[in-house]
């Protein structure tokens, strides 16, 4: 297992240096300048000049890249061009706001999705099949954007359940409640998609295991319907599953900008769609090589949990 | 789609009973996370709306005409050639933290941002500092409570500059501590100073009890960044703030019509503009040009387009600008008038032109829909326009090389004036010597009446003559027609009826020193 783990590991190192080069040179290689953007139309050619110089700009763009190179395997990933302060600690503060935000909205989309999947695929072809799947289309198909306005009219503005925007009270403490009443409704809007496609994938993952012949059997000797042909049907099922939710975690933190623009979310999303808009160059790359990482993570992690599902994995 | 939930929330809005904030604490939604606290490096009006609370300028500009009024400096003297400002400091003035706020520290603010060799000089770039401030030759500490300056040639507009956020006076001691983190850490000596500010959700500032003017009203000002126009009224609606910024426009309507909510409009000194490349065949006909300014129908645009959000623009120079003169004669909305123009200048079939136009941008409003509204009209008038649509980024790479060179033959822009001078958009923009590529005057414009006319504009002291010379400015170019005036943009924000004292301000920046929650 652990010689497993660092194999992936090692694996991994390759793959982040790529995503560093393909970001780094596509954001470089689109039209836009970092400098005309902080300093706006009205900038006189001196002071344009100046700042590129400031902001090494005018390096060919394979010495940009060994420079930021160097300076991040030393821990220093640069200083963003529109905010002025150290991109690790400013991509670092929006990511742990983004994990805070893609966890709940983990919390709620894998149980949820998984029960509807497993539901749909017991009782195949019935009004429960039905209306789970009709949830899973709709979590697909409405606009994020819609529901999570939505949520807002009638959670927030009519019923005063929830507050409508932000992580935490102003004034408040912080606390732990805080904070989940301020979860609630973003997190549910962020959850759908996800929930929706672990629902499909289970019910089919389900509906094929179900359909094998040890099930049969185990049903022929009298094993009960729901609880334990769960436990001969589910572990085989999870591993589609499991491939999914991985790939879902990284929409969930680095996917949610249009979440966490209507509901005032600082994460990583906004801040990175808002780099990418001012051509601050430092901030993106960082934060897409802090997004590539944890997809890494993510997915190792998955297959982590492959093992423990599925024997034939651990002992190959 | 969004539409449907604005109606909504406009609907349910009355419903919606308001949540506590303590009285002590006034709650602003701005629309953008600040960029800086340090107020030389900043270049955007959403972070100066914060700063103009934290720090405070030599000047201040009065909300009524852009009249100079004491800030930090209690009375000044400027002499006769115009070269020397001598500023007497009120005295006993402090920063936040303690530092006294005395003439070596106003120099200390000056020289950073100017002297590359100044020891804080790296803790930029100063992004404005050389065209605000360039003219400045010397800054002398005369005694404890005197400061001079001394300038290379006369500029009128120094004064005007000179209250703007790029002027805020700083806390030496803060940038010696803090160096490179002093934009995390603002030390300023407005009527608040910095609590906290947690990056993405808000800026926390406390009362300033020693503020010269005498302490704020409110023990705590927040401001928080919500980046969505509708989520921003949502907030106010829920209680979350008491002064929402920038309405969209849609709302405007039904927050007026809820007796718990108060709208404030006011047009700032803003202009949006279409320029005109003068060097293109068909262009550089004068009558040309004056057609496509006949052809528009600025009432329909800001009124059905703009939703009111702005007012229709006939000449350069924006309302409450030294110059601004609504009598001057300027273009209607007249068809016929441009087809007659056009015919007489040897078109009478029209001919096709490119516009480039941004998707969005500062002060831009809503580009592609203004746009397309200007393709009709001038195809009414046989001008076939052929639009591209860039993002913001890219536009303005693009329209940093000449036309010739770009493909452009026009393209638009927005300026907004906060300092009330117009010398910085004229002379930018408007001037043979800043012609492309060495400015950014990449239409081309060049007419020496109007070079003579900034000139003596900046060394005229006496504001009744700068203004009569603005105004004579602003008529010749009205008649030449560089550019199609199209509107300026009424600023807007909402507060709850509990907020007293809450003025927009002609700088667009947003002190709250007198604002307070009954």
């Amino acid at each position: 297992m652990l010689r497993f783990i660092v194999n992936r590991l090692v694996f991994a190192i390759p793959t982040v240096l790529g995503v560093s080069l393909v970001i780094f040179f596509s954001m470089r290689l689109a039209p836009g300048d970092p400098a005309q953007l902080y300093l706006g139309p009205m900038a006189t050619q001196e002071t344009l000049a100046e700042l590129r110089e400031q902001l090494g700009l005018n390096q060919p763009l394979p010495v940009q890249y060994v420079t930021w190179f160097k300076q991040v395997a030393i821990g220093d990933w640069g200083q963003s061009i529109t905010y002025r302060s150290e991109v690790l600690g400013l991509v670092w503060e929006r990511l742990v706001s983004s994990a805070v935000l893609g966890a709940a909205s983990f919390v709620i989309a894998v149980p949820i999705g998984l029960f509807l999947g497993i539901l749909a695929a017991l009782y195949r072809n019935t009004i429960v099949d039905v209306l789970a799947m009709t949830v899973a289309i709709a979590g697909i198909s409405l606009p994020v954007f819609w529901v999570g306005l939505l949520l807002i009219v009638q959670f927030s503005l009519r019923w005063q359940w929830f507050p409508s925007s932000g992580m935490y009270s102003l004034y408040g403490d912080k606390s732990f409640w805080d904070l989940l009443r301020h979860l609630v409704l973003p997190a549910t809007s962020l959850s759908l998609v996800p929930l929706a496609v672990i629902a499909r994938i289970t019910r089919s993952s389900m509906l094929d295991v179900l359909g094998q012949d040890y099930v049969r059997t185990a049903r022929a000797k009298g094993v009960s319907p729901f609880g334990t042909v769960l436990k001969h049907t589910l572990k085989n099922a999870l591993i589609p599953v499991i491939t999914v939710i991985g790939l879902q975690i990284g929409y969930l933190i680095g996917g949610a900008v249009l979440i966490e623009n209507i509901y005032a979310w600082p994460g990583i999303g906004q801040l990175l769609l808002d780099s990418i808009t001012s051509r601050d160059y430092p901030v993106v790359v960082g934060g897409s090589l802090l997004l590539a990482v944890i997809f890494i993570l993510a997915n190792l992690l998955a297959d982590v949990a492959y093992s423990f599902v599925d024997p034939r994995v651990r002992y190959s | 789609m969004k539409r449907f939930f604005l109606l909504l929330v406009i609907v349910w809005g009355p419903l919606a009973v308001a949540q506590d904030i303590p009285k002590e604490l006034i709650v602003v939604g701005i629309e953008a996370e600040p960029t800086s606290l340090d107020p030389q490096q900043v270049t955007d009006i959403n972070t100066m709306r914060v700063l103009s609370n934290i720090y405070d300028t030599l000047i201040h500009m009065s909300n009524e005409g852009f009249e100079p009024e004491p800030g930090i400096a209690e009375s000044w003297e400027i002499s006769e050639d115009g070269l020397e400002y001598t500023f007497r400091l009120r005295p006993g003035l402090t920063f936040s933290d303690g530092t006294p706020l005395d003439a070596e520290a106003v120099k200390f603010t000056f020289e950073r941002m100017l002297d590359p060799e100044h020891p804080f000089a790296d803790t930029g770039p100063f992004p404005f500092a050389t065209s605000y401030f360039g003219q400045i030759k010397e800054v002398t500490a005369v005694d404890a409570t005197t400061v001079k300056f001394i300038l290379k040639e006369p500029f009128s507009a120094f004064l005007g500059n000179l209250s703007g956020m790029t002027g805020a006076i700083v806390s030496p001691t803060a940038v010696e501590e803090y160096g490179k983190d002093f934009a995390s850490n603002g030390v300023g000596s407005g009527p608040f100073k910095l609590v906290s500010w947690e990056r993405g959700s808000q800026v926390v500032l406390e009362a300033n009890p020693d503020y010269w003017e005498g302490a704020p009203a409110q023990a705590q000002a927040i401001f928080i960044p919500i980046v969505d126009n509708l989520a921003r009224v949502v907030a106010l609606q829920t209680g979350q703030i008491n002064i929402a910024v920038n309405l969209q426009p849609d709302t405007i309507a039904g927050l007026e019509a809820d007796s718990r909510f108060k709208v404030l409009q006011q047009v700032g000194p803003h202009i949006w503009w279409v320029t005109l490349d003068v060097s293109n065949e068909y262009l550089s006909n004068k009558k040309v040009r004056q057609a496509l300014n006949y052809a528009i129908d600025r009432e329909a645009i800001t009124r059905d387009i703009l939703q009111g959000t702005g007012i229709p623009a006939y000449g350069p120079i924006p309302p409450g600008l030294a110059g601004y003169d609504p009598e001057l004669v300027s273009y209607t909305y007249d068809p016929d008038k441009a087809r007659q123009l056009l015919a007489e200048a040897g078109y009478p079939d029209g001919f096709s032109m490119d516009f480039w136009i941004p998707t969005s941008g500062s002060g831009m409003q809503e580009p592609v829909p203004m746009t397309t509204a200007i393709q009709g009209y001038w195809q009414e008038i046989g001008v076939t326009t052929n639009i591209q649509t860039l993002d913001w980024g890219t536009y303005l790479s693009k329209l940093a090389v000449p036309p010739k060179d770009s493909g452009y033959t026009a393209f638009e822009l927005s300026f907004m004036l906060g300092t009330g001078e117009p010398d910085i958009l004229l002379n930018t923009l408007l001037s043979t010597s800043q012609m492309a590529p060495k400015g950014i005057n990449t239409g081309g414009y060049s007419n020496p009446e109007i070079d003579n006319l900034i000139a003596e504009a900046r060394r005229a002291t006496d504001p009744e003559q700068r203004a009569s010379i603005y105004r004579d400015a602003a008529q010749i170019i009205i008649d030449d027609a560089p550019w199609v005036f199209v509107d300026h943009w009424k600023q807007s924000a909402a507060i709850t009826a509990d907020v007293q004292g809450f003025e927009l301000t002609q700088t667009f920046l947003l002190p709250l020193h007198s604002v307070s929650r009954q």
